[in-house]
């Protein structure tokens, strides 16, 4: 750990610091805003890499979204309004605080379990992700395919609801890779207009599919937030230590299920928030008492989606897979810097590793000291109205598009900005779509890449252990929702029976 | 109905994974060949997908028929407004080359709070659109250092008016 630090601690770590800061409060300001969510603000937010250097650069977009995921519950709590997708239980569970006269106390447990959450698995970050990417380092290129596949597999199975919309999703994420040069060839495949020769960026392709669809289906279905900001005026009175010492076997609890759900590719904190809840609800001897502005119920989903949010980073920086939407956004960020996460990040930037590493753990520390001093003016932006921030989000993803790849990306954008409106309407997720576009390459290059080593056999392909694994845990991943739903149906006859 | 549901819903799943296993072998196939590479089978594994694609759009209609929220949200949804924000979008997007991104964004702006918020008065119409295209010109040019858009028709303008 000495050595560690005194890696670390070299005179770039006051620029790291101030990319650190930077990146929590801009998290805080975005994740707080109602109808803005962290994904889209990361997203629209990624051309700043292009004026930072690689560390600080991703140190900024890590802080901020470590940050963003928490804030989002300050408008859950405050106004009922979750302001991202993980904060929706806090908005359930929070909430009643507010209405009783506690928003200081609802906030206060929200912030150190999440900070705390965040800065445990930042902990285990550091551990795990070197040990799996040593692991990594000996795959070949049959293992990486097959890993792809898992990854498909894991996302489809946790992105919740029709299996069939999910697994569709991510067909259309995996075509839409296919668009562009052949990565083996150069030929190119499906493109009926310039616009595509360049293929579908992943920049232009989260900014149309999260951050403007976001805002033109808000249009669509007339969902403009516009929080009763009377909670603002309330006196606050934030939790004592005994109180945060009665929900530590919760809080233990939570960052378990939060971490395991983060690492597991395409569920995400939302899930993890979910996941938590429910688990701490059947454990609660009295259900009754356990909803409805109890700190244990909101202890867990605040806990669980910190967790989760670093969770996600460990297949993202060890085998190159998000373990969530706004880590495959994150992912941009290391593409403008032309860097390949995945075991060889290891090896070729093992300086840069480590500043991700540190970066992560200090932004749960930072967003912790600074959510106690700045909790009540960061929560006086919820007074932006949406139409400003609307019209920003337009205007950002179009700018920052064609800063990245020019007016080609910006069309790109803005077709794939409708075809988010469509998957919308259909109650489409959105992440297997963005998870497609990431695992498309990596499957069909690593395989093709295998079949040619194997010299066309494609039993030689997944011939390893690793590979027959990774493909046994695809199988598991996408029969656990059947096996989950049957295990259900016969609790409930059960019941059904014992009544 | 029923039968095509459960299918649908039951093996979706599993066929989709077999199906991008069956498009991966014809796709390598192919790519050994070089006689039927780039052509023919070379676009299978892209050319299933888009298959694939195409049930996704069968089963957003089957959703459509289904009576649930998507329905409800394509019966009462303000498709008027979001017409009006997807032209303000395409025309901002073909505009700002020839306008540039001031001139542009300034006037995309205007459109969208007038036409998309039903915001009316100097402060949202001039007010709110010029600070915010300052804020961004500053963000771009001297933050970012990302030249944006001057606008080809100004710079052919000056170039007539220079000769």
């Amino acid at each position: 750990m000495a050595d560690f630090l005194a890696s670390v601690a070299t005179p770039d770590l006051a620029v790291l610091m101030v990319a650190i800061i930077g990146g929590v409060l801009i998290g805080y300001a975005i994740g707080a805003l109602p109808g803005f969510d962290i994904t889209t603000g990361v997203a629209v937010l990624l051309p700043l890499s292009y004026m930072m250097e690689q560390g600080p650069a991703l140190a900024f977009f890590t802080s901020m979204y470590c940050s963003g995921v928490f804030a989002g519950s300050i408008t859950a709590i405050l106004f009922g309004i979750p302001g991202t997708s993980e904060s929706v239980m806090s908005a359930v569970e929070g909430y009643p605080f507010t209405k009783r006269g506690e928003p200081g106390f609802a906030l206060g447990v929200a912030l150190v379990c999440s900070g705390l959450g965040g800065a445990a698995a930042a902990l285990v970050l550091m551990t795990l992700a070197p040990a799996l990417a040593h692991v990594a380092i000996g795959f070949g290129p049959g293992d990486y395919a097959a890993l792809g596949v898992m990854g498909c597999a894991a996302i489809v199975s946790a992105s919740g609801g029709s299996i069939s919309k999910n697994m569709l999703a991510l067909m259309l994420g995996l075509f839409l890779s296919t668009i562009g040069a052949d990565p083996v060839t150069g030929d190119f495949r499906f493109v009926v207009a310039p616009i595509l020769e360049d293929g579908v960026g992943l920049i232009p392709a989260i900014i149309g599919l999260f951050a403007v669809s976001d805002v033109l289906w808000r249009v669509l279905v007339r969902d403009f937030p516009s929080p009763d900001r009377k909670a603002l005026l309330q006196k606050w009175r934030f939790p004592t230590f005994s109180d945060y010492a009665k929900l530590t076997s919760t809080s233990v609890r939570s960052w378990c299920v939060g971490l395991f759900t983060g690492v597991l590719p395409g569920a995400g904190a939302s899930s993890a928030a979910f996941i938590a809840h429910s688990v701490e609800a059947n454990l609660a001897r009295k259900k009754g008492n356990f909803s409805n502005g109890n700190a244990n119920a909101l202890a867990a989903p605040e806990t669980a989606k910190n967790a989760a949010a670093v969770g996600a980073l460990i297949p993202l920086l060890a085998l190159g897979i998000p373990g969530s939407g706004t880590a495959a956004v994150i992912l941009g960020a290391f593409e403008i810097h032309n860097l390949q996460v995945g075991p060889l990040l290891f090896t070729e930037h093992p300086a840069l590793v480590k500043q991700i590493f540190i970066s992560v753990l200090i932004a749960n520390i930072v967003f912790m000291v600074a959510g106690s001093v700045l909790m009540r003016p960061i929560s006086l932006m919820t007074a932006m109205p949406y139409p400003v921030i609307a019209a920003g989000v337009l205007t950002l993803g179009v700018a920052g598009s064609i800063a990245t790849g020019g007016a080609a990306a910006a069309g790109v954008m803005l077709v794939l900005s409708l075809i988010g409106i469509g998957l919308r309407l259909a109650q489409f997720p959105m992440a297997p779509v963005v998870l497609g576009i990431v695992l498309g390459p990596i499957i069909e290059v690593y395989f093709r890449r295998a079949l040619l080593m194997a010299d066309g056999d494609v039993q030689g392909v997944f011939a390893s252990a690793t590979s027959i694994g990774l493909l046994g845990a695809s199988v598991v991943f996408l029969s656990a929702p059947a096996i989950t739903k049957v295990i259900a149906k016969r609790g409930d006859r059960g019941q059904a029976k014992g009544a | 109905m029923r039968l095509q549901k459960k299918l649908l819903e039951g093996w979706l799943a599993p066929m989709g994974f077999a199906f991008i296993a069956l498009c991966l072998l014809i796709y390598c196939l192919a790519a050994q060949d070089p006689e039927t590479y780039p052509e023919g089978l070379a676009f299978a594994f892209p050319g299933l997908l888009a298959f694939m694609s195409l049930l996704f759009l069968v089963r957003l209609m089957l959703a459509k028929r289904d009576g649930d929220a998507t329905s409800a949200v394509h019966a009462d949804g303000d498709w008027r407004r979001l017409g009006i924000a997807g032209l303000a979008l395409a025309f901002y997007v073909v505009a700002m080359p020839f306008l540039g991104f001031v001139v542009s964004t300034f006037l995309f702006q205007g459109v969208i709070y007038r036409g998309v918020f039903d915001k009316r008065g100097p402060i949202w119409l001039f007010g709110v659109p010029g600070v915010t295209v300052l804020i961004f010109s500053v963000f771009f040019l001297y933050v970012l250092s990302v030249p944006l858009p001057r606008g080809a028709l100004f710079y052919a303008l000056a170039t007539i008016g220079a000769g």
